[in-house]
């Protein structure tokens, strides 16, 4: 019978003919689909997004802290973004840096999970020195990274400084903690960068709910940029 | 659109001597991101070393491309505070990328191990180019704080760089891990391949 050949793997219902496009404009038909890959035209997949924006914290007021609270459980691993100037001091004068203190839920006070932290560095003085430190504390993370104020004409005020918690669902594992900062108080000396490592060091805890970023008891400057992304291992 | 996508991902349901990662198809990404928390049953200390080999690259001992280099530098917090330490480990094909936990140290059964972010630059064959080296960049730690800070060697804070060069080498496909001192990865670790997508 014209049009009909033995040995075809696939055939479709009506009229047929060779696809011209390379991708639907909307959802896949079935018969589409099946002319796609006959024709050797079909849309290879890409690999699927490995990380979202939760949210991106909203400052006024000058706060001490800067808290992500309530954080969905839907994601592997967590990851904060900081950039642009992070502290205000509030005289509007003088010489200031401020380092960030981080801690998980609502661990600062409760002095039973343990903080263990090791980084190199290279601020702040003497600047061209590196320098290494290895500490603990029951409450928080001590100083992940420096920020300037705005008030003494330094050339920089952006600070970019990022901090990531692993498998921050686990609720009976340590945690692992990953950051990386630069300081940038040029003229001053005080320029130079850190990266570490850090840990909860406890099992005890519950997963990761909530974190904490204290601008080393002085504040956070309303223009700063603080972002809390997700990262999901195999993509979504 | 988020443009950092996941590769590959496993965590381990079992012991395993390596992790490996094949299929890979690296074609739209120009650098790929790895995280891990790793760790081994190398029993004699608290800490393991691990090394990373592309399916292309680093069979380079000179020639096209130059010889193949490694570089270490790590932070010392216990016995030399205030330290940093260097070494340049000359032309080692397959040499130590990063430290992971080992069998005795503190907390073992709690942990998904020790933790490594990982960079790998030029993964893809460049026909036109006239220089493609095979670059990795990593961080890692084998032990952190005063409690479980890695003590052996005071690598708390331990960054390489891998350059394997080879322009004409053919773009990776995959990608293997393995205990530097022939231990077995431990149940729970995990790792996962991302990549900055640049488009078909």
């Amino acid at each position: 019978m014209p049009g009909i050949e033995s040995g075809k793997t696939w055939s479709r219902i009506g009229a047929e003919s060779e696809p011209s496009q390379v991708s639907a404009s909307g959802i896949w038909q079935i018969t589409e689909a099946s002319e796609m890959i006959a024709a050797g035209k079909w849309q290879i997949p890409t690999d699927p997004v490995a990380i979202e924006k939760i949210a991106a914290a909203s400052i006024s007021g000058n706060p001490a802290d800067v808290i992500f609270a309530t954080i969905p459980q839907t994601y592997d691993d967590l990851w904060v973004t900081i950039g642009s100037e992070y502290y205000r001091w509030p005289a509007g004068s003088g010489f200031w840096m401020a380092g960030i203190r981080p801690w998980l839920n609502d661990d600062n006070g409760a002095g039973t999970n343990g903080y263990g932290w090791s980084m190199m560095y290279g601020d702040p003085n003497p600047a061209t020195q590196p320098f290494t430190d290895r500490g603990s504390n029951s409450n928080y993370i001590n100083n992940i990274g420096y920020g300037t104020d705005y008030w003494q004409s330094y050339d920089h005020t952006v600070n970019p400084t990022e901090f990531a918690v692993f498998g921050y669902t686990e609720a009976n594992t340590y945690k692992n903690i990953y950051f990386r900062a630069s300081s940038m108080g040029s003229p001053s000396s005080w320029v130079g960068g850190r990266q570490g490592w850090a840990g909860k060091n406890d099992n005890t805890g519950t997963a990761v709910t909530k974190i904490t970023f204290r601008n080393d008891g002085q504040y956070w400057d309303n223009e700063a940029k603080i972002t809390l992304w997700g990262i999901t291992r195999a993509g979504k | 659109m988020s443009d950092f996508r996941t590769l590959a991902y496993t965590q381990l349901a079992s012991d395993t001597a390596s992790i490996v990662f094949g299929g890979l198809d690296v074609t739209p990404y120009s650098v790929l991101e790895i995280h891990a928390e790793l760790k081994t049953d190398r029993a004699s200390n608290t800490w393991d070393a691990f090394t990373l080999t592309p399916s292309s690259g680093i069979g380079v001992t000179s020639g096209d491309g130059g010889t193949a280099n490694t570089a270490v530098a790590y932070s010392s917090g216990n016995s030399y505070p205030g330290a940093i330490w260097a070494n340049a480990l000359g032309n080692a094909q397959n040499a130590i990328v990063g430290i992971c936990a080992g069998n005795s140290m503190s907390g073992l059964a709690d942990r998904s191990g020790m933790p490594a972010r990982i960079l790998v630059f030029n993964p893809v064959k460049e026909l036109k180019s006239t220089e493609r080296d095979i670059t990795v960049y990593a961080e890692s730690t084998g032990g952190y704080g005063s409690t479980i800070g890695e003590s052996a060697y005071d690598q708390d804070v331990y960054r390489t760089v891998n350059n394997w060069p080879g322009r004409t080498d053919a773009s990776i496909t995959s990608l293997t891990f393995a205990s530097y001192y022939s231990a077995n990865f431990l149940t729970g670790s995990w790792v996962a391949i991302y990549g900055y997508y640049g488009g078909d």
